[in-house]
């Protein structure tokens, strides 16, 4: 239960969230285990729930949230992005919470949450390769959104 | 080098994304617990119900189901539909009604009360599928097996005898009566559990069909010499 909370924390940002997906990952996984052929292992099974439920949370939470990020936005633009927050822990947060959703749940579950490609891919239903290369696309997209702020970290 | 400072830098940074506390594991099987049990929930006062209120339930639902779809039938039937002369050559059925009576020739409108020869053989066919399916549950639950193949094979007869109700075979108030009981053990038998109460549920299933002499009412529709189904 711990690596599937953690997951879905790392994914969402909210104990509230984190606990709805965890709960109904179990809940859909006691439903089917009836239906799990053995096929690969349970935790692998486990986490593809998991990340299937919790994209699809994340989702619905997107859209009821799409006015407020609009608005941040706005606030964010006419203050400069330079000044608004110099944090780079903070800044790096927004640029991953920006990355699409794809790069964004290959990055967490990689560089954050120490998952394997292996893994990954068995939790997404992808091939490793394609694990790897939207890890390296996200980190890219990250440097790129973070360029101004590395150059002020080195000068 | 500045990239790699900078990466280096970045993995420190990003162990605090959303960084998750403690797992609330107590909370969360509390929370898991709850959802299952409410998912059986609703199952439980049904079955709990005594036999005579449970068919009383079965029957006012099936009742509320007839009505709308008489009204809705009778809403959709233009009175200058064509006549047709012959039972050998039908009009095409409406792509709005159900597939399995289809190839079954419609009865026009106006035509006498009693159902044309097509319907009553598909209803005999019904029966006889019907009887081999109740006769089994039976045998099963004196040989203390629990066939789980009866579940699909009532739902697919569960769904012919809804049809039939709609149809001009449900006329005859003797076959609507029992196509009304078939469709209520048909139904129970299409929901039962696959738990250790399934056993339970099939005892109470054949007593309900001992009571309602639902076997013999169904042997007695059959005529003698009509094809036997297996299935």
């Amino acid at each position: 239960m711990d690596r599937v909370y953690r997951l879905a924390y790392r994914l969402t940002g909210e104990d509230a969230l984190a606990q709805d997906c965890t709960q109904e990952t179990f809940v859909r996984a006691f439903n089917g285990l009836r239906d799990f052929r053995g096929d690969s292992q349970l935790s692998t099974w486990l986490h593809r729930i998991a990340v299937s439920v919790t994209l699809n949370v994340l989702r619905k939470v997107t859209r009821i949230r799409e006015r407020e990020t609009e608005l941040e936005d706005v606030t964010m633009m006419e203050g400069g992005i330079r000044t608004a927050d110099p944090d780079l822990k903070a800044r790096l947060a927004r640029a991953i919470d920006a990355l699409p959703e794809g790069y964004r749940t290959v990055f967490v579950m990689h560089d954050v949450e120490g998952y394997t490609h292996e893994e990954i891919g068995a939790a997404l239903g992808v091939q490793d390769g394609t694990s790897k290369a939207q890890l390296s696309r996200a980190r890219a997209k990250l440097r790129e959104a973070l360029a101004d702020f590395a150059g002020e970290w080195m000068s | 080098m500045i990239d790699d400072q900078f990466d280096e830098q970045l993995r420190d940074a990003v162990r605090d994304y959303h960084r998750p506390p403690e797992t609330p594991r107590d909370a969360i099987w509390a929370r898991i617990e709850a959802a299952r049990q409410e998912q059986q929930a609703p199952v439980v006062p049904i079955r709990r119900l005594p036999r005579r209120l449970a068919w009383g339930v079965g029957i006012a639902a099936t009742l509320a189901i007839g009505v709308a779809i008489g009204r809705y039938s009778v809403a959709r039937t233009p009175v200058s539909e064509p006549q047709v002369a012959s039972g050998t050559t039908a009009p095409v059925e409406s792509a709005t009604r159900p597939t399995a009576v289809t190839n079954s020739t419609r009865e026009p409108a106006g035509t006498p009360a009693a159902p044309s020869l097509a319907y009553r053989m598909a209803t005999i066919e019904h029966f006889t599928r019907t009887e081999a399916l109740l006769t089994t549950l039976r045998a099963d639950a004196q040989s203390g097996r629990a066939d789980p193949s009866v579940d699909a094979w009532a739902r697919d007869l569960l769904g012919t005898t809804r049809m039939l109700l709609d149809s001009p075979a449900a006329r005859d108030p003797q076959m609507a009566a029992l196509l009304n009981d078939l469709e209520l053990v048909l139904a129970q038998i299409a929901a039962l559990p696959r738990t250790h109460e399934r056993t339970t549920d099939i005892d109470l299933i054949n007593d309900a069909v001992r009571q309602h002499a639902v076997l013999t009412r169904l042997r007695m529709a059959i005529p003698a010499g009509s094809i036997r189904v297996g299935t």
